[in-house]
């Protein structure tokens, strides 16, 4: 019966988001036995995982789905009853099935699926001897006939039901009826849990069964039972070796056997007799729509919230400003909360790679194998949700272009299993993405030569290795002989700049011929609030990141006279280089007498940033600049302050990038003045 | 919604009709606790249920406790659906205070309830 208020259209997308993450996990099982043939787990959880579509998606009305999936499935029973082995082509043929259960889940055919279909199955029907079943419906909710070992045994079985799963639908009576007609049961409910009235809560089962049953049918076959409660209950099931009688004709009481353990020499009572249900901890799925729209009030309030701020900092209102706190306080933790909500970790993202990797291996006759670590850290979800394509052209790159064939592997000493390691990890308040591999590195040489042929560079410019890799981010540019299917076309790294940039993120390339390369990407931990620091520089306000900031020092112009012009403080004996932003903006106006260096850190590096004035923490909600200012990129978006002006926030580490890269363009071309140009000061600055 | 509760002068009866699930639970909590609450004998009358989900068992189970603990008198009584007997013992789970003796009180209830 379908609870009040929800649509049959709900429990269809509800199924739908849950098969499709169902697949995305039999995928990478599939991957791993392909390393595994022999690993039974990876076999059960492939089969729970057809199961489960098979099952559920008939339940929803998506029968063809449901008759597809049932051969798969069943060619899974046979393996994991030691009928039938793990092959490659088993593999391949379960990954393509599987595309194609993406397509019907999506009720998205393509012209020509129904054949193929049809041909996949009739490969599974050779390996697996059977006949097919697909296009019958009927098939979807017939149990196979495997799943019974010959010989009737006794199971002790334990179900835990979790604080979710009555409110999931699921009522645990129906399921135990469905174990009893598995064989003999004898069950005792464990009640010992249940609380008093006013502390139970009416929607959570409280009671935990034991049981033991009269059988012949498998462990998997028990455990099919509760397929569908998987992950929302715990389930114990173990043979009972001592009495073991194919021959027994009533099966041996549940008090006994966990109340005198000693008779049944049993070991596994014990664990069954301990402690309470564990509770397992609650999730609940939100539209991301909706998630984005509640971050974004949150921003409108941090907004609102720095207005009253400033208001009640010029009453002098002891109420108010006790209100106004109380608000700053509230506000700054649901902030924090809300940013949290939003925060997920990249690792699913970096798993889909796998196939990607699996496929184009096979494609390219090249054995590669893909390496993730880091794929716990966190990022906001609308930069993981941007990073997909930019990770997919590099990984293409990688395998067409960086790694060898392996004959020249061969020649080289490298092990014929190359290797593409994604990897990710926080720096700063930026997450840095690598892709790197250990192919044959980027030929500077070539890349230059291409640039002449296409008139990009003079046939006598010198550039350096940064300035070479730069010419790979132009659009349609490619050092490759021929165009493949993978690559070659010379739209990938400009997709990855482009792409990179709208997150404000940059990508740097290093690489050493023969050895490999590695492209990293610079990301934002977040795309939406930044806590930051408000500082006034000629009446004009900006927003330093806090995460940057580590102490704020004076600097007087006795001291600046004292540097000669280098732009250089000592910090408790330590020699600094700073940047003047009056300088380096051309702000117009006299300096304070005494003005303010912000002493900020970034990778290790500690520099100044010098301003007229500090004003105070600020939470900043980011607001982007638009594309006409994407080139701005020691800004890193705008800022509405309390008093409705606008605050640029400064990207400390590109403001000394690009700072540096305007001396070593000037000393270049130029003689260096140390007159005009802020960015020459504090690049001479940086230099010294 | 299959629970109904009747306030009489000596008792208050609970009828519980057709099927109760998890989507009747809270409302069956929040009448127990307001028949638990007035002190009066509880008489919980299944007679018409069709099926009994373990939340509601684990209610009428807390609610037993609860009326032990103020020496309030609660009775299960008959007659009780052998089929929801039989769904409940075949889960192990049991509902030991079926039955209650006629008691002075509940011959009163009997006759509230007849002039009702």
């Amino acid at each position: 019966m379908m609870p009040a208020g929800i649509t049959t259209d709900q429990f269809k997308e509800s199924f739908r988001i849950e098969a499709r993450e169902i697949v995305a996990n039999l995928e990478l099982a599939l991957l791993e036995l392909n390393s595994s043939p022999g690993d039974e787990e990876l076999v059960a959880s492939v089969f729970r995982g057809l199961h489960t579509i098979k099952g559920s998606g008939a339940m929803f009305g998506f029968d063809e789905l449901a008759a597809f999936t049932h051969d798969l499935e069943t060619a899974f029973d046979e393996v994991r009853n030691g009928r039938l082995e793990v092959t490659e082509e088993l593999v391949d043929l379960t990954l393509s099935a599987l595309d194609h259960v993406r397509q019907l889940i999506g009720d998205v055919d393509t012209p020509n699926a129904i054949d193929s279909r049809m041909e996949i199955l009739t490969q599974v029907q050779k390996l697996t001897g059977q006949k097919t079943t697909a296009g019958d419906s009927d098939s979807a909710g017939d149990e196979t006939p495997s799943g019974h070992d010959s010989a009737t045994r006794e199971w002790l079985i334990r179900f835990v039901p979790g604080t979710e799963m009555l409110r999931d639908g699921t009522d645990p009576l129906l399921l135990l009826g469905e174990l009893r007609q598995l064989g003999r049961l004898s069950i005792r409910a464990v009640t010992d849990a249940v609380p008093a009235l006013e502390d139970l809560d009416p929607e959570r089962c409280y009671v935990v069964w034991d049981a033991v049953l009269l059988s012949a049918a498998s462990e998997d076959t028990i455990r099919d039972v509760f397929i569908f409660v998987e992950g929302l209950c715990e389930l114990t099931v173990e043979p009972l070796q001592c009495c073991t009688s194919p021959h027994s004709s009533r099966t041996a009481s549940v008090d006994s056997l966990i109340r005198h353990p000693g008779k049944g020499a049993n070991p596994i009572h014990e664990p069954l007799r301990r402690g309470e249900p564990q509770e397992a901890v609650p999730t609940l799925r939100i539209r991301a729509a909706k998630l984005d729209q509640f971050v974004d009030l949150v921003g409108e309030l941090v907004t609102v919230q720095a207005r009253l701020s400033e208001m009640a900092a010029g009453h002098e209102n002891a109420d108010l400003a006790e209100v106004s706190e109380q608000i700053e306080r509230l506000t700054s933790a649901l902030r924090e909360n809300s940013m949290t909500l939003r925060m997920i970790p990249i690792r699913g993202t970096f798993e889909r790679f796998r196939r990607l990797v699996h496929d184009l291996a096979r494609e390219m006759s090249k054995q590669v194998e893909l390496k993730i670590e880091g794929g716990e850290t966190e990022l906001d979800k609308s930069v993981i949700e941007q990073l997909n394509d930019p990770l997919m052209h590099l990984i293409r790159n990688s395998m067409d272009h960086g790694i060898e064939d392996a004959e020249t592997r061969a020649a080289r000493g490298k092990k014929a299993m190359a290797k593409i390691t994604l990897s990710a990890r926080h720096a700063g308040t930026s997450v840095l993405i690598t892709v790197e591999d250990d192919g044959g590195g980027i030929d500077l040489a070539a890349v230059r030569k291409r640039a002449v042929e296409r008139g990009l560079i003079d046939t006598g410019a010198l550039l350096t290795e940064a300035e070479t890799y730069a010419l790979l981010f132009r659009p349609g540019f490619s050092t490759a002989v021929c165009v493949t299917d993978i690559s070659g076309r010379g739209v990938g790294m400009d997709v990855v700049q482009r792409n990179v940039e709208s997150l404000r993120g940059t990508v740097e390339i290093a690489s050493r011929p023969g050895e490999g390369t590695k492209v990293i990407l610079r990301l934002p931990l977040t795309m939406a609030i930044i806590d930051g620091l408000l500082v006034r520089v000629a009446g004009a306000s900006f927003v330093l990141p806090l995460a940057n900031a580590l102490e704020c020092i004076e600097l007087t112009r006795e001291e600046i006279a004292r540097s000669n012009g280098k732009h250089l403080i000592s910090v408790r004996g330590e020699i600094l280089a700073y940047i003047r932003l009056r300088e380096y903006f051309h702000l117009l106006g006299r300096a304070p007498a005494q003005e303010q260096v912000m002493i900020v850190e970034n990778e290790g590096e500690r520099y100044g940033l010098v301003v007229d004035e500090v004003l105070g923490n600020c939470q900043t909600v980011i607001k982007s600049l638009g594309r006409m200012y994407r080139h701005v990129q020691m800004v890193s978006g705008a800022t509405i302050l309390g008093n409705g002006s606008v605050a640029l926030i400064l990207d400390p580490e590109r403001l000394v990038q690009e700072a540096t890269r305007t001396l070593q363009s000037r000393s270049r071309g130029h003689p260096v003045s140390m007159a005009g140009g802020g960015p020459t000061d504090c690049s001479t600055a940086q230099v010294a | 919604m299959g629970v109904v509760l009747e306030q009489h002068e000596t008792c208050i009866l609970l009828r519980l009709e057709g099927v109760l699930g998890v989507g009747d639970a809270a409302e069956l909590k929040a009448r127990l606790v307001e028949a638990l609450h007035d002190g009066k004998a509880l008489r919980i009358l299944p007679g018409k249920l069709s099926y009994l989900d373990v939340t509601a068992v684990q209610l009428l189970w807390a609610s037993a406790r609860e009326a032990e603990k103020h020496g309030q008198r609660l009775s299960l009584e008959e007659p009780f659906p052998e089929s929801v007997i039989a769904s409940l013992r075949e889960a192990g789970l049991e509902l030991e205070f079926i039955g209650g003796e006629a008691t002075g009180n509940n011959e009163k209830c009997e006759k509230e309830m007849d002039r009702a």
